[in-house]
Order: structure tokens, then C-alpha cells, then sequence
């Protein structure tokens, strides 16, 4: 096989023949499956729009539960047909396709250009963000799991790319390497796959952030002949965008010449999708949190927007001890649209323990004075940027009754001065009826959802939410989808608020902080932002699809007070099948069509009404 | 008295003279000494009673070394907790003396050990005794520091007994963890809740008696007035409540502001009365307070401030900062900033520094703080620009700024050359003047000398930061004045090595692997890195740093044993490693992990065959019943400690080394054994698992839970898994994972996997089936390979079944197929069979005859173009399999295994994809 050993074209300083950037050897393919998959795409090569090109081209579902691998026949793949994507105004909308290369083509650049729509209608190239689906390799676990698996290393689709040389994956070793940017000038490949072994379980290795620099546009990407390479299109619909149908195309060259135009065509709704509500309630928010980890979002407006374009507008915050703290972060949220109500984890942390009613000879007693100055100074300082929102406190993770117990006066104390406490912790029956937002361990399920409605009936104010089993790690961007989206939203839970979003370097084979564990990443961080997954993109769409039943809701709603009755039937039809589908055993994409197709029809009814 | 009773009292007399000739004989008092320090350091307190007393019998009659023995013997009989032998062995000396002012330091120290002896042991009249002896003397530093001892004794002794012990919160099992070690960080802090036992007052009040009345206080200088009120307001810091502490502080304030001091004692004791009241508040994290306490001195006592106004706004502006009280701050700032430039100010924004450094993650701000003082940077005397550049390195360091860590370290830099270069001058006009044999008074140059740990924390960061050339630069400047410290040898290698100088890397390596006077470890990771260069290629560098274990060997005392040998070259493997790592070297890295796991027991893998057992038992009853568990070619009983082989952490690793005993799979204990049998038929498969516990019976009685257990089973390496957790009790999986989402290609477990359960009175069994219908696009053929993890506790021990760890399948059990094609074809027409019945199942479910044919709840323009044709091709299909007068030919099973299978059993996801298709092309229109 040939290898693909190729000069970065990053302009940077390379130091030595072993740091050649490229983007790794040849996926290993058997024969038999090459002539196979070939065989099966040069069926479809009649009255494809590829037919001359040296590559094929298919449209796939952008976050199907297949992994897709260049040995696997994409048998959802559509080869004839354009890559299209419908999506609301203003919505980041995912669309993708694959390229099965005829030859080895080392260097194929891709481009979308302008969409034009109806009139003088245009979708604009800036609002279409190609990337390269990357894969690499994971513990044995991976795609669905965050459990350690040590001994077996899978190929596996995550990162989602502009610059595929980021990561260099050698598939005959199974390891993979980082390319660092230093600065000044010096880039190296750093190896990441390695074992705690390697370096005697310690932290030797970590990666820092600022030397993790995606590029900005899709670069020149390599095609391996006959095997096939996925691409992810994510339009961000303009909020101003006409309604209607826009066509272009992504341009494709080699050595310079266009050799391709992949049709894409867009559907613009002709509605925003508000922001989610929850299932219980269409008056009360649904919330997409996570604990960042250690990085100021304060400082990182650059994550803070991805946040937000991945509909996670309420991550766990760092604190604010000073008015200059609460200035940087009240201005950094504003000038991303990171929600400041509710503020989670804001307020310092009310985890402190001691007797109720509290006493002085507590041990704590002046601890809890002190904590109590701070809180009340950090909610003076909410409310002087903010107004007057809900803040929260974190108390004890996953603490035991005695414990939970024991936390009382602290809470109450945060209650008292206006605040409100989070935290993790089972199910404990009797012990929670203080507590503002319950974060449950373990994925919801109807069995768990008694759980959470037996919180709301004792106290419909109360958040529930869930992390945990899975935690962050699972690749599988379907999984994400069901999991955090209609899975959590049925199941009536206000929010959901994952332990971390990435924790664990880039080293996925040695987990210094628990290794039993992969790594636990949603996303991956560079440079005061963080790196797409497929699994993040599930993340978005787990979101939008609880904004469009919102809106179906919320035009229901509108239909229902309407003097027709076949408009009111109209309305509870799609309220009836809001609340009956089966929504786990459901194709989610269809889920979504069908909502938008009730949510035209009522709007359509409605409209007509009005006149 | 009995004989037995006389004969034990006899043996208890006798076993100190016997400890006695068992000690060694020390050839002085010192050596005796020496010997029972190397025993408190090696941890073995009554080893150290027994050299201590072999030293008071050396001591004889002189005090001194009588006192450094009993001292000895004090700390001891403490480490043993023996307070009644403590006491015995210390009053005589200490009641005897009688001026505590002059006597050695250790007997001081007895004192204070006597007197914590003395409460612990509830004995009063020895410590009333003590402070009847020192209550004869005058008051005196000495005297004063063994009143306030006391004094601070009994305070903690209020404290102790109001501590109470919350019962260790119980354990919970949180989303596959324990609490306390869940990925949601930890919290395995006691508890801290008070409030149970009301405060000891008496002990309290007594401890503040001693110093307030009997410390004689007739004639109380000034200075033990201060130090007196200090110690009180230090005792009910301790020990006491708020009223105690408020009434303390104010009473210390009260005296400071009232003081004139007519000495310069007196100025030291007001300064230090000043200091603290304000750490009093620092203590308390009231930064707001201790700011208002230095703002307060200010105001009132402007006298006791003078010149160093600057110094106390730089520190009111550091805790301001801290307190969060940013407008204060700035203020404070600003009035700093609005002075006439001095040292004083300097000092002031210094001051203001540390206190905010002394804030985790504060460092960032310094340079912003200090700016007004960079920008004056060409005015400042050396000493401040030496000061301002190290505070800047500082941060830059840790902020990880090249840029600021570089111009700050050619700052310091330039420094240090200028104070040696003044040295050098200071010594040759020196030098000339010892030769004129003429006086010269030195006139030393400003000590701006770089620290050696700027410099070492620079190479650090250019390393890092791959600033190569830079870090090699730092790095060759340390070898030459940190010559002992391995980290510089190997540091430059490293550099080196990741610069492509392999060869200077080495012979830059040549001195340090030689010098016997550094670490042999050290020593050892650099020849690790020679060879690294030395060597033709990763196999050749693992056979020569394999060839280096005699290096390793020598330093192995006489009589080592093995393991500790073997223990000590995995360990040099290992740390060299990291060096060889450092270097980016990976396929050396790989060889040396290659090298330690040859010191390993290698791990045993369990592999099995999956064999047909036609009509297989379906409860686990009837499993129990059929015996087949006794069949040894289906049984796999081998289960091992739970992640035994994970190699997570070093301890786990050196537990497989060659020279200790191999691991060992299948060692229950009898009566406490398990197994387990993965079997197929037409239907699925089968899996039995039995857990034998002597008390079973319990379990089928309800008084205590079964065993709980935990089944992954993977249909190979690209599928995603299954997962099962149930008890034997119920066999209900509560926790209901989904590990994958409803797709084509993954069926929801909680829909098709189905558990059972069953006890006797020596045993607990669970039993799984998975139908083929959930794995009916991979269905196994022969020689396919699946994986199975089963962890599970009972009677009192957690295993897995190989050693592995849930979910890691890697390790879990191999399970090959052995599957006849006739078998397989029988499976195949059994799947077919079962596809039909989950498309009417799900038919059923759906209304979905009639849903999209509903003029609201549905589409009709769809149900008519698309589901009406789609069933009825799936229905025709279908009532041929379910025609029972005709059996299906197996040309007709192939057939609609290929075409009709994917249809039938996937239904709902196949008619939701022409739903999406019909719906887009609307869309589209």
C-alpha cells in the first residue's frame, strides 16, 4: 500500500525527516472488500453526476449510528442524489456525503460556494463549514462506551477536521500522533496513543491547549483508492434568510483544476426555532449543561460560541470572587449569547457541613461565615449585571444521606440570601425536598422518569437533570442525539448536564485521573476553543430536535384556541403524536421531518385563518 | 496468689531486663542516641524506647544528655500512646528542676510533654504539679513559652473533646461507582460536623486560668503583657466560640492601641501585637477585616507607621483584592500609585503582590498589578528591578508565557552577571589591597543573583515549548552549576535528542553515567539514553538496555531477595522510560515497555467454544436442574479477582512480576465457586451462570440479596454491545443501559434480552437469552468470534470471569463459534420466522394499519404512494412463512433471509427511512 507521507503545506517549521506532517498511512482494507465496495459503487456510476470524476460521491446521514470506516459500504449512502439539508432560520443544520476514490489522490481541495435561492435569494459560502470527518484509534469501547477497554485499539470516526493533518494516524502501529503548534514557528507531532506504561503512570505527555490550532477553512484533504472518506457540511442559516429551496454545489480540484460539483441544496423554513422547553411544562426552559472543566469561559469567547452554536447555553460556570471577574464574565456572555439565567455552579461552592440549626461550636462555624459573606457578595454582583436571575451553589457530589443532611444550613443559608443549590446525588427520597436542582446519576430511562416526577410533584420548581452512564466518551453521534435530546426530554427531566464536556487530553489510551476510564470527551480542546466531534454534533441536533417539538407545541398550542375545529384537531393530533411516538425506537431524522412537516401544516392553517 | 499468677508477674518483671539484653550494645551515649533517631525515622517508636533508655543509662549524671535522653523517651512513649510510662519516666527529672530559665532545651521540651502526658492520662496532680514548679520562677521567654505550652495544651484538649466522629457515611453505590471515588471528583474528607457535645468550657477556662492567674503577673513587662493577650487570643482561635474570640481580639487591640512604647522592645511587641490582629483575620479568610485592621492602625496609630504608610496601603490593597472588593481594591491601588515614588512604595506594591500570589490561580494578575512599576523598570534600584523580574518570571512561568519568561529571564540574567561582575571586581581590588597589605572595606554590588530554581523552571518551559536550541542553552548552563542533579544531565539529553544532536547527547551523557556519587537510577536512565542512540534499531536497543540489569544488580544489598531485584530493575525500566518518552522516541518507548513486560507474569486470556445444545433449557431452574453446568467441556468456571491484570496503576504492575507468585485464576474458595455456559439452539443464545454460596438459602429466604452481576456480551469487535445488570434475587435489570441507540444494525437490549433466576441452599443462578432476532444482520457463522465480560459479586468476593473489568471486553471471555452449516441454516430459518412475528408485533404496537391512513393523525397522500405498497410486499412475503401446510424450502429461507429479514425485523426504521425520503422530497418541492 502507498503510503500518504506528505509535506503539511502549513508553512510551518518542521524539525527532522521523522516530523513530516501528514495525515498517516493507508487504512488497511482487504482486497476482497476493495472489489466489493468498488463493484457496488460502479453500479450506481450510470447517470451519476460523478461518473467522470475520479471519485464517487454519496450523500449519508450526517449522524447515523454507523461507523462509518473506508471499508464500509455506505448502504444509506445516496449516489445519485444532492446532499441536502433543511433547516430553520438561523439553525446550524448538518449535512454529509462520502468520496470513494477511484485512485490514490493525494491532494483533492473542496469548496462550497455560494447557494442561490429563489429571486436574488443567496445563501452565502461563509454560512457552509466543510470538515473532514477524522479517524483514529480508540480503546475497545469506543462509539459506545467510556469504560476502559486497554487491550483492543478500533478505527474510529470522531474529530470532525479542517485540517485532517492535525492528526497523523498510523494504521499500522494503531497509534496516533498530535501535530503541536509551539509557536515561533515550530510544529511537531506529538504521540498520543501511548499507554500509562510509557510513562510509569504519571502526567508526563499532558498536551496543552494552546498548542492544539485547527486550521480555519477545510485544507486539501488525501483520498485512499478505493476506500471511501466521510465529510460533514454544517449550514448556519442566516436569521434573515428567505424561506425556500437554495442549490450550489462544493467544488472539488485536484493539481488545481476542478474535477466535481457536489450538488447542495438547502431548505430554509420558513420559521426560527425557539429556544426548548421542556416536556412538563411549555412554559419552563430546557437547558443543555456541562462542566467545562478547568478553562475560564470567561476568557475563551471562542468556546463560549461554540456553546452556544451547539445549543448549550448553560454550562456549569466558574466562579466570580471579584467585580472584575463578574464584569469579564457578564460581558463575555453577552457578546456570545451564553445564557445568564440560570447561572449554574456561579456561586460559591455550598458544600460546607455542620449541625442544624448551625452552631457556633461547629467546627465550621467560621467557614460558613465566610462563605456566607461571599455568597451574598457574588449574588450583589449577579444582580448588578444581571438582575435578578436564578444563581446556584454547588454542594457535595454525589454525597450520602448523612452528608446531604448535613449540608441543610448551608442551603438554606444560599436560600435565604436569594441563591439556589445544585447538586449530584442519587435518589434520595426524603433528603432533596431543599434542594433547587437535583443532578441524577445514569441515563434516563421510564423507569427513572418516576423518579423525576415524584421531585417535580413535591416541588414543580425544582431542576432535575442527569449525567453520567454514559459520561462523556461514547462516539456514537446518534447515541448523543437519542440520549441528551428526546430521551432526556421525555422523560421529563429539565435539563441535561454531563459531567464534563472533555477531560482527558488527547491521550485516550492512559487516563491519568482514572484509568479504568477512556477518555471522557464530548469535544476536544484547542486554543481557547474546542475541536468538533461527530458525538458534539449529536449534542446540537439533541437540542434543535427539542426546539422544533417546542415549536410544534407552541404552534399546537395556537391551533388548539382556535374557533375551527379542524385546526383544534390539527393542533392535538401533533400534541397526541408529541406525546405518544415511540421516540426510542423511532428513526430520529424522520422524527424531525415529521415535526417540521405538522409544524408547516399548522402554520400554513393558521395563516390562512388570519385571513 | 495462684501459681499461675506469680508465675506471670515473675515474666513481667523479668521482660524489661530482658528487652535490655537484647539491645545493642552502643559504644557511647551519642551513638545511642543517633540510634534511637534512625528508629523515629524509620518509624519504630518502641526500637527508638529502648536505644533512648539504653542512652539515659550512658548519660550518667550529666544533665544534658540526660535531658536529650529523656526528651527521647518522651516522644516515644507519645508515638506509643503510653501516657502512665511517659509520666513515670519524666516527672522525677523534670518536678526536680528548679529553674526552667537555664535548663537545657529538652528538658523544656519534657516539660511540655509531661504536661500533654498529664491530661491524657487524667492525671491533675502532675500537671498542677508543673504549674506549681513554674510558677516559682519569674516570668522569662523561657519560662513564658512552657506557660503558654500548657496553656495551648489544655485549649486542644477543649478542642479534641468537643470533636466528634460522624459515622463514616455510607457507601452507595452512584452510577457504577463507589461514592467517593466517582468521576465527579472526590470526597472522602471526614465529615465535619460539630455541635453534638457542648463546648468544654472548663478546660478552656482553665487553659486562659494558667496564663491570666497563675503565671505570676505582678510585675508584667510590657512585652509578656502582649505575648500573654496573644496567647489568649491563640487559645480561643483553638478552642473557643465567637464571644471568646471577639472578647480576646478586642482586648489585643484595645492594649495595641493604647501602648506607647518607650524601647525598642517595646516597639517590637507593638509591631508584632499589630500583626496579630490582622492575622487573626487572614486566619479566618476575612480579608475584608484584615484589610480594615491595617487601615484601622493606620488611622489610629499613625505614629507606629511612619514611612511604611506605603507598605500597609500595598498590603490593605492585597487583601481587598483577596476579599473580592475590587472597587476597594482599586482605591487602594490608587493611593499607592499617587505617592511619591520610594523604596517604601516598591515595597508596598511588593507586599500587595505576595498577599495576592498567596491566592490559588492569582499569579495572572501580578503583572498587570506591577505594571506601574515596569514601566519605571530603567529607574529602579537593581535589588528592585532583581525583585520586579523575578515576580514577572514568576508569573510568565507559570502562565506559560514564553515571551514575558524570556524577556524577564534576560533581565535576571543581566543581573546576575552584574553582581558577580561587581564580585569579581570587589575581590581583585581586595586581592590588590592584601598584597599592598592596605585596609579595604568592601563595597559589595547589590545581591541580584539568579536563583538557581528560575533558572531550572526556565529549561523546564523551553523544553516544553520545544524552543530547542533555547532549552539546550539552559540546560548546559545548569549541568555546570547544578552539577549534582541528574534532572540537568538528562534534561540536556533529552533536549538533545529532540534537537537531533543524538550523538552530543550522548557524550554529553559520558561524565554523568560515571559519576558513582549521583543517583544510580539517574544514572541508569542516562545509559538508557546512550543506548538509545547507540543502538541499530528498536529490537537491538531493547537487547542492550536488557544487558544493563548487572548496573541495576549491584545495588542490591547481601541477601536481597529476588523480588526486590526484580522490583527495583522494573522500577529503573520504568523511569527511564519516561525518559526515552521524553525524547518522543516512540518505537523506543515501545521496546522499553517491551523490557518491563518480560519481568511479568503474562496474563491468562481465556478463550471458549460456543458449542449448539438443542433445545437448550430456557430458566435458569431448568439449567440448574439439567446438570449441564457439570459438563466441563461447556463449563468456564475461571474467575479471577476483579481487574487483576488491568496494570492501572504501578502497584498492580509490580504484583505481576516474575518473582512473585503467578496470578491465578479459579481459586474460590470452596462451596463459593462460579461458572458459566454460553450455548446456542435456533433461538438464541443461552447463557447460565451459577454462583455457589454455603448461604444460599438466605438469599431464597429474602434475608439478604443474591449475586449481583454485570454481562457484556459484544457480537464482535464492529458491533456495539450488550449489557445486562441484574441480582439473583429478582433478575430485573433496573439500571436498564443502552450502550448503543435503536438503529439498523442495534436493537435496544431492554427489548429482546431476558433474565431469570433461581436459588438452592448451596447456590444462586442466573440465566440470559439473547433471541437471534436482535443480532440478525450478524449472525455468527463458524469460527465467529464474540467477546463476554461477566464481573459479579457473592458471597462476600467480587470477580470476573478471567480478571477482567466490566465493559472491558478486550479481556472479557473469547467466544468461538463452533457452528456446523446445517445448524446454521437452521438458525437462518428460525430468524426468518421470528422477523415475521416482530413485524407483526410491531404492527400491532404501531395501530399502524390504520395510523398513517388517519385523516389527522396521519398522511394519507403517503399512506397511499408509499405504506400500502410497502405491506403489502412485507405482508404476501410473510403469509408464506406463516402458511404452516407448506414448509419453507431452504432456497426459499435463503431468499427471504437476504431480501425479507432486514424488512421484517427492522420494520419500523425501514418505514421510517421512506417517511424521511417522501418527506424530504416534499420538502425540496
Amino acid at each position: 500500500m502507498m503510503r500518504f507521507e506528505r509535506w503539511a503545506g502549513m508553512g510551518v517549521a518542521l524539525l527532522g525527516a521523522a516530523l513530516l506532517a501528514h495525515a498517516g498511512t493507508d487504512y488497511p482494507i482487504p482486497a476482497a472488500v476493495q472489489n466489493d465496495n468498488r463493484g457496488e459503487v460502479e453500479a450506481c456510476r450510470a447517470g451519476a453526476y460523478w461518473s467522470k470524476a475520479p471519485f464517487a460521491c454519496c450523500a449519508v446521514t450526517p449522524l447515523a449510528g454507523v461507523r462509518r470506516t473506508p471499508d464500509r459500504f455506505p448502504h444509506d449512502g445516496k449516489f445519485t442524489a444532492p446532499v441536502r439539508i433543511v433547516a430553520a432560520q438561523g439553525e446550524y443544520e448538518p449535512g454529509s456525503f462520502q468520496l470513494f476514490a477511484f485512485e490514490d489522490l493525494p491532494s483533492v481541495e473542496l469548496k462550497a460556494g455560494d447557494l442561490a435561492g429563489e429571486g436574488r435569494a443567496r445563501l452565502p459560502a461563509s454560512a457552509i463549514d466543510l470538515k473532514v470527518v477524522k479517524i483514529w484509534y480508540q480503546m475497545g469501547t469506543a462509539w459506545n462506551g467510556f469504560h476502559a477497554d486497554h487491550l483492543r485499539r478500533l478505527p474510529t470516526p470522531e474529530l470532525l477536521l479542517r485540517n485532517e493533518k492535525l492528526i497523523r494516524v498510523d494504521h499500522e502501529k494503531q497509534e496516533n500522533y498530535l501535530l503541536c503548534d509551539y509557536g515561533g514557528g515550530v510544529s511537531r507531532y506529538r504521540w498520543i496513543s501511548f499507554t500509562g506504561a510509557a510513562v510509569d503512570h504519571t502526567y508526563d505527555g499532558w498536551i496543552r491547549n494552546e498548542w492544539i490550532h485547527d486550521a480555519d477553512v477545510l485544507q486539501p484533504v488525501a483520498l485512499q483508492k478505493n476506500a471511501f472518506k466521510q465529510f460533514m457540511v454544517t449550514v448556519h442559516v442566516p436569521e434573515t434568510a428567505s424561506p425556500g429551496v437554495y442549490r450550489g454545489e462544493i467544488s472539488a480540484s485536484v493539481g488545481g483544476s476542478r474535477v466535481l460539483g457536489i450538488p447542495l441544496e438547502v431548505r430554509v423554513l420558513p420559521f426560527r426555532l425557539p429556544r426548548p422547553a421542556t416536556f412538563r411544562d411549555l412554559n419552563r426552559e430546557f437547558y443543555g449543561s456541562a462542566f467545562i472543566g478547568g478553562l475560564n469561559i470567561s476568557r475563551a469567547h471562542k468556546l463560549a460560541r461554540n456553546l452556544v452554536a451547539h445549543n448549550v447555553l448553560n454550562p456549569l460556570l466558574p466562579q466570580i470572587p471579584t467585580d472584575l471577574a463578574a464584569r469579564e464574565f457578564f460581558e463575555m456572555a453577552q457578546a456570545t449569547g451564553i445564557s445568564t439565567n440560570p447561572l449554574l455552579a456561579i456561586l460559591p461552592g455550598a458544600r460546607l457541613t455542620t449541625s442544624f440549626p448551625l452552631k457556633e461550636t461547629d467546627r465550621n462555624y467560621d467557614k460558613y461565615l465566610e462563605l456566607q459573606l461571599r455568597v451574598s457578595n457574588t449574588l450583589s454582583r449577579i444582580r448588578t449585571f444581571a438582575g435578578d436571575v436564578q444563581a446556584y451553589g454547588y454542594g457535595i457530589d454525589e454525597a450520602g444521606p448523612d452528608t446531604v443532611r448535613a449540608e441543610r444550613a448551608t442551603w438554606q443559608m444560599f436560600q435565604q440570601l436569594g441563591g439556589k443549590v445544585m447538586t449530584t446525588t442519587r435518589m434520595h427520597p426524603y433528603l432533596l425536598f431543599n434542594l433547587d436542582f437535583a443532578l441524577l446519576p445514569v441515563q434516563p430511562s421510564a423507569g427513572r422518569k418516576l423518579q423525576v416526577d415524584a421531585l417535580h410533584d413535591a416541588n414543580p420548581d425544582i431542576l432535575v437533570g442527569w449525567y453520567a452512564d454514559p459520561h462523556s466518551g461514547p462516539e456514537n453521534p446518534a447515541y448523543a442525539r437519542r440520549i441528551y435530546g428526546w430521551n432526556t426530554w421525555r422523560n421529563n427531566y429539565d435539563l441535561f448536564c454531563q459531567y464534563i464536556l472533555f477531560r482527558d487530553d488527547w491521550t485516550e489510551f492512559w487516563i491519568a485521573k482514572e484509568s479504568n476510564l477512556r477518555g471522557l470527551m464530548l469535544c476536544y480542546p484547542q486554543d481557547d476553543d474546542v475541536i468538533d466531534t461527530l458525538a458534539w454534533e449529536g449534542v446540537r441536533e439533541a437540542l434543535d430536535d427539542i426546539r422544533y417539538a417546542t415549536l410544534l407545541r407552541q404552534l399546537s398550542a395556537k391551533a388548539m384556541a382556535s374557533e375551527s375545529m379542524d385546526t383544534v384537531y390539527l393542533g392535538r393530533a401533533a400534541t397526541t403524536w408529541l406525546a405518544q411516538v415511540d421516540y426510542m425506537r423511532s428513526d430520529m431524522d424522520t422524527l424531525r421531518y415529521e415535526m417540521i412537516r405538522r409544524c408547516l401544516d399548522i402554520q400554513t392553517r393558521l395563516a390562512q385563518e388570519e385571513k | 496468689m495462684n501459681r499461675t499468677r506469680t508465675l506471670a508477674l515473675v515474666l513481667a518483671a523479668a521482660l524489661p531486663m530482658l528487652a535490655v539484653a537484647q539491645q545493642p550494645a552502643f559504644k557511647n551515649f551519642r551513638e545511642a542516641l543517633n540510634a534511637a533517631d534512625q528508629a523515629f525515622r524509620g518509624k519504630q517508636p518502641e526500637t527508638a524506647l529502648q536505644h533512648a533508655r539504653a542512652a539515659l543509662t550512658l548519660a550518667g549524671e550529666h544533665s544534658g544528655d540526660r535531658a536529650q535522653a529523656l526528651e527521647r523517651i518522651a516522644r516515644a512513649h507519645t508515638d506509643l500512646g503510653q501516657w502512665t510510662d511517659l509520666i513515670a519516666a519524666l516527672k522525677p527529672e523534670v518536678m526536680a528542676c528548679t529553674n526552667f530559665s537555664l535548663a537545657h532545651p529538652s528538658l523544656r521540651k519534657g516539660f511540655a510533654s509531661l504536661a500533654r502526658a498529664a491530661i491524657k492520662a487524667g492525671d491533675p496532680e502532675t500537671f498542677k504539679g508543673l504549674d506549681g514548679a513554674l510558677a516559682r520562677e519569674a516570668v522569662t521567654d523561657q519560662t513564658f513559652a512552657l506557660w503558654r505550652d500548657v496553656a495551648m495544651i489544655l485549649a486542644q484538649e477543649a478542642l479534641d473533646l468537643r470533636k466528634t466522629t460522624v459515622g463514616k457515611a455510607a457507601e452507595h453505590g452512584i452510577a457504577g461507582f463507589r461514592e467517593g471515588s466517582s468521576t465527579f471528583g472526590l470526597w472522602q474528607q471526614p465529615l465535619e460536623v460539630d455541635g453534638q457535645i457542648l463546648l468544654d468550657a472548663t478546660r478552656l477556662a482553665e487553659a486562659g486560668q494558667l496564663l491570666t492567674r497563675q503565671m505570676p503577673q505582678a510585675g508584667l513587662s510590657p512585652k509578656f503583657q502582649f505575648l500573654r493577650d496573644r496567647a489568649l487570643l491563640d487559645i480561643q482561635m483553638l478552642a473557643g466560640n465567637e464571644e471568646g474570640r471577639a472578647k480576646a481580639y478586642a482586648a489585643l487591640e484595645k492594649q495595641a492601641f493604647g501602648f506607647k512604647p518607650a524601647d525598642q522592645e517595646g516597639t517590637n511587641v507593638l509591631e508584632q501585637a499589630f500583626d496579630a490582629l490582622v492575622a487573626y483575620h487572614e486566619n479566618r479568610l476575612n480579608w475584608i477585616e484584615a484589610a480594615n485592621a491595617v487601615k484601622t492602625r493606620a488611622a489610629r496609630r499613625p505614629d507606629t507607621v511612619g514611612t511604611r504608610l506605603p507598605t500597609m496601603i500595598g498590603r490593605a490593597a492585597g487583601y481587598y483584592f483577596r476579599a473580592g472588593a475590587d472597587t476597594l481594591h482599586e482605591a487602594e491601588l490608587a493611593r499607592l500609585a499617587a505617592l511619591p515614588f520610594s523604596d517604601e512604595v516598591f515595597k508596598g506594591y511588593m507586599e500587595m503582590a505576595g498577599i495576592i500570589n498567596r491566592q490559588h490561580n492569582a499569579i495572572h494578575n501580578i503583572p498587570r498589578l506591577l505594571k506601574p512599576l515596569s514601566d519605571r523598570r530603567a529607574s529602579l534600584t537593581p535589588e528592585q528591578r532583581h525583585a520586579l523580574a523575578g515576580w514577572l518570571l514568576d508569573a510568565a512561568l507559570r502562565g506559560r508565557d514564553v515571551k514575558a519568561a524570556r524577556e524577564n529571564m534576560a533581565e535576571l540574567v543581566a543581573l546576575d552577571a552584574a553582581y558577580h561582575a561587581g564580585m569579581a571586581e570587589e575581590d581583585r581590588k581586595s586581592a590588590e589591597a592584601r598584597e599592598r597589605n592596605e585596609p579595604y572595606t568592601r563595597r559589595n554590588p547589590p545581591r541580584t543573583v539568579l536563583n538557581n530554581h528560575q533558572r531550572n523552571r526556565y529549561g523546564t518551559l523551553l523544553l516544553e515549548e520545544r524552543a530547542l536550541p533555547e532549552a539546550i542553552k539552559a540546560y548546559e548552563e545548569r549541568v555546570v552549576y547544578d552539577s549534582r542533579n541528574p534532572d540537568a544531565y538528562l534534561g540536556l539529553a533529552v533536549a538533545r535528542l529532540l534537537d537531533g544532536k543524538d550523538q552530543e547527547a550522548r557524550e554529553g551523557l559520558d561524565v554523568f553515567v560515571t559519576n558513582t556519587a549521583l543517583r544510580a537510577e539517574s544514572r541508569f536512565a542516562g545509559r538508557v539514553l546512550q543506548e538509545v542512540v547507540a543502538a541499530r534499531d528498536p529490537d537491538d536497543f531493547r537487547r542492550r538496555v536488557m544487558a544493563l540489569r548487572p548496573l541495576c544488580d549491584a545495588e542490591g544489598g547481601e541477601g536481597e531477595k529476588p523480588e526486590a531485584a526484580e522490583a527495583r530493575f522494573f522500577n529503573w525500566l520504568r523511569s527511564a522510560s519516561r525518559q526515552v518518552f521524553a525524547t518522543e522516541k516512540v518505537d523506543y518507548v515501545l521496546a522499553m515497555q517491551a523490557c518491563s513486560e518480560s519481568l511479568k507474569h503474562p496474563e491468562i486470556r481465556l478463550a471458549y467454544t460456543a458449542r449448539y445444545l438443542e433445545n437448550a433449557p430456557s430458566s435458569a431452574e431448568s439449567w440448574m436442574r439439567s446438570g449441564i453446568l457439570a459438563d466441563d467441556t461447556r463449563a468456564e468456571r475461571r474467575f479471577g479477582r476483579y481487574a487483576m491484570f488491568a496494570s492501572n496503576n504501578k502497584a498492580s504492575e509490580l504484583a505481576m512480576l516474575k518473582s512473585r507468585p503467578a496470578p491465578v485464576l479459579d481459586d474460590c474458595e470452596k462451596g463459593k465457586e462460579g461458572g458459566i455456559i454460553f450455548a446456542y439452539d435456533e433461538r438464541g443464545i443461552h447463557i447460565y451462570i451459577q454462583f455457589n454460596d454455603p448461604a444460599a438459602r438466605e438469599i431464597r429466604d429474602g434475608l439478604r440479596g443474591g449475586a449481583s452481576l454485570e454481562l457484556t456480551v459484544s457480537p464482535g469487535d464492529a458491533y456495539s454491545y450488550h449489557q445486562t445488570f441484574y441480582n439473583t434475587t429478582d433478575a430485573t435489570d433496573h439500571f436498564a443501559y443502552e450502550w448503543d441507540t435503536a438503529h439498523v444494525g442495534y436493537k435496544l437490549t431492554a427489548d429482546y434480552v431476558r433474565n431469570d433466576c433461581c436459588q438452592t441452599d448451596t447456590a444462586t443462578a442466573g440465566y440470559t437469552f439473547m433471541p437471534w432476532l436482535m443480532f440478525h444482520d450478524k449472525l455468527p457463522g463458524h469460527g465467529s468470534k464474540w467477546r463476554v465480560v461477566l464481573a459479579a459479586g457473592w458471597a462476600g468476593q467480587f470477580r470476573s470471569l478471567g480478571g477482567g473489568a466490566v465493559h472491558e471486553l478486550g479481556r472479557g471471555l473469547e467466544v468461538t463459534f463452533d457452528m456446523p452449516p446445517a445448524i446454521a441454516a437452521r438458525i437462518r430459518a428460525s430468524v426468518v420466522r421470528s422477523a415475521v412475528g416482530e413485524y407483526r408485533r410491531i404492527r400491532r404496537q404501531w395501530e399502524n394499519a390504520g395510523f398513517w391512513s388517519d385523516p389527522h393523525m396521519g398522511d394519507e397522500p403517503f399512506a397511499e404512494a408509499v405504506v400500502k405498497p410497502f405491506l403489502k410486499t412485507l405482508d404476501e412475503a410473510a403469509a408464506v412463512v406463516e402458511d404452516t401446510s407448506k414448509p419453507l424450502t431452504q432456497a426459499q429461507v435463503d431468499q427471504f433471509f437476504k431480501e425479507m429479514v432486514p424488512q421484517w425485523a427492522d420494520f419500523r426504521l425501514r418505514l421510517d427511512a421512506l417517511r424521511a425520503d417522501y418527506l424530504e422530497a416534499r420538502f425540496f418541492k
